[in-house]
């Protein structure tokens, strides 16, 4: 127990005696940083020139389109090639309040944001059917379309010809160029810290886990439509408060400006810049937008060259200018932490001899004071399954009582994992019903499936590649969270106390599971056998009221496999929840099962006590042949 | 050009017929770049966004060498012909094969990427000028059954099957071709099988470049020359490639004849707005019903 110990005196100890290092322990040094570099551009502005605070004014708004791509493209893994239209919106809702209102810029971003977050959506809707080469697709059509509707709008949008923009108000008050620069300085300010305080947290982690692996998102209750959906509406309303500044800062705006070109153009800013950083489309912008304008020799080249240095970005820095220097910073920045110099793996320490304790122990299970402890219990009613004309499970009923642990076994294509898909909500049920308590699962979807209290792993494991395992336990608790959206974007104090419970719990849960010492490590440095524990940590930390476990043995050693699976049972049983155990490991099940139910060709074939079962002619048959 | 709703049966008729053989002449174009979309997405499971600047970039150099220079329509044709062979060689060799296989949706960046370098490479070399290039086209027009059949659409209607039917040759009866398609189905399997990948690779580049090559020209030759004039084109030929199914050859000529009719029948019937929208709408409506197109295949990584 000393591993969380040291570890909280580690985060609350001085680091180190000079102020430097003391300012790096300050929660929000990144906005500090951010900061710093604003105010830097403020004290330079001064002596700009009107054009050059013109380019300075486009890399900020190309800033905050790049970050829109961060958050939808790096963190929710949708790409859009429709942020062209989504700027118009802004645009065009910004002429529109400052046409038909007395409102300034006040009134217009008020205006962009709504209709930026609002055309996001709509964007957004197709991503809820078709995975990202085909969105894609769509984005692009959508774009396409979208500027036919802006040539077509011509009281609006001034047709072909275009129109001139109203000089920016704000509160009343006509800006200079420089002024302009200033408010977009602040609106990316706000921005940015909006977008980053989503990224971090639930909200973040939510979209990190839909694009790394939407099946365990939504086992953990992480609706994959919401979140994809919802994604695009924030990524919209900020591309539409950008497109408020835009508007202004070129003066004069024609349904041409947002072509597929442009729609691209904030694409390659985030991608070049790093699409995984927020910073990272300052640099894109800069690179993009920026760079050319400094080399006013290249002239109609700079198309030409930002194209290709984009494609050679491409090919040989795959994460992006600040997915450069971030590698550069953790190999030779003050903090370097040694490269893993390998897979990391555990030692098994735990045993069964544990685990058939704990069953011992609650051998008589009262239902009553199971439901209290939190079990719940699993009836399946003649549930069958069909892929194709291929029958893998053909009529299965079983009940699990709450508090119980019943092993699922049988021989390769037994039924067993399509079983467990079909309480997830993975598989279609063709027949029968599966209630979890009184609850009926058919109508809900997977994700929803998760507050019924259903938890699960992976018999192939489905982590959340780049994470590390604090982050998949922290995952792991989307649906308690005990905070919203909202509460993290503001930082309100739901969330502060939300995320230290939450970071205490995945801590004890680490512990648990013997990870505490590699809270901090990225899963893809971790051995297999880790892997699975993390696996199975990320299902256990939300402690489920029911538990599926999907042969958390295989691929291990056997030493390995007891000691996972007799550190779960052990917890499980502490809390009293009810868990299914597909294994194929037969004497494992037999030690530690309260129940054992055989599957062969999707039927039943034994539904009894261990000792029982294990005698049963036909189960001996199919499992070794007679 | 709104066709009267009103009048007598045999005028509606005709203007239905007349609409179906514009639909077909312009489907024709619009399958033969689909097919170069078509091919590899199937092959190479990636989409090439520069299909139409590539094209384009081809026909810059026809119409240089043929007319500019005045060297005739032969040589310019063999010019932008290797030109094209060139510049499919390149794109595979410099960008395709060094991305490799990993990440798809890169590889599909880096092709909207190559778009914007070869719009503006062909503006700095060619000029932004609008060129008429003169093609050695019949004109003038027969008239069957009160239907008006344009002699230079009918030529190209005739250059679109036969490069469609030399391409479904090659595939069936070449060893290159069985390759590419094999490669297609099972790109490990075939090459365990001794399927020469980076070969099937470079000539899928290089096939799908001729064939942007000739649609470029044919649709210049009965428009015009200019800057991104392959662009319009290369939306609907992508929403025919769609219809079909992304990765069916069959699927895109069909789709590129489809998309065609609806279209012309859309100009004859339906309000301007409904025209312009009509690729895109396509679009949505196949992806969100039948991402798998009218004759695809869906492989499960895509979907």
């Amino acid at each position: 127990m000393s591993a969380p110990d040291t570890r909280q005196e580690a985060a609350t100890r001085p680091g180190g005696r000079s102020p430097i290092a003391l300012l790096r322990r300050l929660p929000g040094r990144d906005v500090l940083v951010a900061l710093l570099a604003i105010l830097v551009v403020l004290a330079l502005s001064g002596s700009l020139t009107g054009y050059q605070a013109y380019v300075v004014t486009v890399v900020v708004i190309f800033t905050i389109i790049g970050a829109s791509h961060t958050l939808l493209f790096g963190a929710a893994g949708q790409p859009s090639v429709g942020h062209a239209a989504l700027l118009g919106a802004g645009v065009y809702a910004g002429i529109a309040v400052s046409r038909h209102t007395t409102f300034g810029m006040e009134g217009e971003f008020v205006a962009a944001i709504v209709v930026g977050a609002l055309i996001g959506v709509v964007i957004g809707l197709p991503s809820l059917r078709i995975g990202s080469l085909y969105l894609a697709i769509a984005t692009l059509a959508l774009c396409i379309v979208a500027q036919q509707i802006f040539f077509e709008w011509t009281d609006l949008t001034g047709g072909g010809a275009g129109t001139q923009v109203s000089p920016p108000k704000l509160f009343g008050a006509v800006y200079t160029p420089l002024g302009l620069l200033y408010t977009a300085l602040v609106v990316m300010g706000i921005a940015l810290l909006f977008a980053r305080n989503l990224l971090r947290g639930r909200q973040g982690r939510a979209w990190n886990a839909v694009r790394t692996s939407p099946l365990a998102a939504s086992s953990l209750g992480i609706s994959l439509g919401w979140q994809k959906v919802g994604a695009f509406g924030v990524s919209g309303a900020m591309v539409g408060c950008a497109g408020v500044l835009y508007a202004h800062a070129v003066n004069y705006v024609s349904p041409s400006d947002f072509s597929l070109e442009l729609s691209i153009v904030t694409l390659v800013i985030a991608i070049i810049g790093g699409q995984r950083y927020l910073w990272g489309a300052a640099l894109g912008a800069i690179f993009v937008e920026g760079l050319p304008e400094m080399l006013r020799t290249a002239g109609e080249f700079r198309y030409v060259i930002y194209g290709a240095v984009f494609v050679v970005v491409m090919i040989f820095f795959p994460e992006g200018f600040a997915g450069g220097i971030a590698a550069l910073w953790r190999r030779f920045g003050p903090r370097r932490s040694a490269p893993p110099p390998g897979p990391v793996e555990l030692e098994p320490t735990a045993t069964l001899v544990e685990a058939e304790l704990a069953r011992s122990v609650a051998a008589e299970p009262a239902p009553a004071a199971a439901a209290e402890r939190g079990g719940v219990g699993l009836t399946v009613r003649d549930v069958r399954v069909e892929f194709g004309g291929v029958t893998a499970v053909d009529g299965v009923t079983l009940d699990v009582a709450p508090g119980t642990v019943v092993g699922l076994v049988g021989p390769n294509g037994a039924g067993k994992t399509t079983l467990l898909n079909a309480v997830s909500g993975f598989v279609p049920v063709t027949g029968g019903e599966i209630r979890v308590g009184e609850h009926l699962l058919a109508p809900r979807r997977p994700a929803q499936r998760r507050a019924l209290g259903v938890g699960r792993t992976f018999q192939n494991l489905s982590l959340h590649e780049g994470m590390t395992v604090l982050e998949h336990l922290l995952i792991g608790q989307h649906a308690v969270a005990g905070y919203g959206p909202v509460g993290q974007l503001f930082r309100m104090p739901a969330y502060v106390r939300g995320e230290r419970l939450l970071r205490q719990n995945a801590l004890e849960t680490a512990e648990l599971l013997g990870l505490a010492d590699l809270v901090d490590e990225r899963v893809e440095n971790l051995a297999y056998g880790v892997q699975k524990r993390v696996d199975v940590a990320r299902a256990v930390v939300a402690r489920p009221r029911l538990l599926l476990l999907d042969e958390p043995a295989a691929g291990l050693t056997p030493d390995e496999g007891d000691d996972l699976v007799g550190r779960v049972l052990v917890h499980s049983r502490h809390v009293g929840a009810t868990v299914v155990l597909v294994e194929h490991n037969i004497e494992l099940v037999m030690r530690v099962a309260d129940r054992v139910v055989a599957l062969n060709f999707g039927r039943v074939i034994a539904d009894d006590v261990p000792d029982v079962v294990r005698r049963q002619d036909d189960f001996v048959e199919a499992y070794l042949g007679g | 050009m709104r066709q009267p709703r009103v009048g007598s049966p045999g005028v509606a008729v005709s203007t239905l017929l007349q609409a179906i053989v514009n639909g077909l002449m312009t489907g024709s174009v619009y399958a033969l770049l689909a097919l170069s979309i078509a091919l590899i997405f199937k092959t190479m499971d990636t989409v090439n966004f520069a299909t139409a600047s590539m094209g384009a970039f081809c026909a810059f150099l026809f119409f240089q060498v043929g007319t500019v220079l005045g060297l005739g329509w032969g040589a310019g044709l063999a010019v932008a012909a290797a030109g094209a062979v060139v510049l499919g060689w390149a794109v595979e060799r410099g960008i395709v094969r060094p991305l490799g296989s990993g990440d798809l949706f890169r590889l599909v960046l880096a092709t909207m990427g190559l778009d914007i370098v070869l719009n503006n490479a062909t503006q700095i070399f060619f000029g932004s000028g609008v060129q008429n290039i003169n093609a050695p086209l019949p004109s003038g027009g027969l008239n069957v059954a009160g239907v008006n059949v344009d002699l230079a659409r009918l030529v190209i209607l005739g250059v679109a099957v036969a490069g469609a039917v030399v391409l479904a040759l090659v595939l069936r009866y070449t060893n290159l071709g069985v390759g590419m398609r094999a490669y297609a189905q099972d790109p490990q399997a075939a090459t365990l099988m001794g399927v020469p990948a980076r070969t099937v690779s470079r000539w899928t580049w290089i096939i799908s470049s001729l064939l942007g090559l000739i649609a470029a020209i044919m649709v210049a030759s009965v428009s015009v020359l200019s800057v991104g004039f392959l662009q319009g084109t290369f939306i609907s030929a992508f929403t025919a490639a769609v219809l079909g199914g992304l990765s069916s050859l069959p699927g895109a000529v069909a789709g590129g004849f489809v998309l065609g009719v609806l279209e012309a029948l859309s100009i004859a019937y339906a309000p301007r707005a409904v025209t312009i929208a009509l690729p895109v709408l396509i679009i949505l409506v196949v992806l969100m019903i039948r991402p798998a197109g009218l004759f695809g295949r869906l492989s499960a990584t895509r979907a």
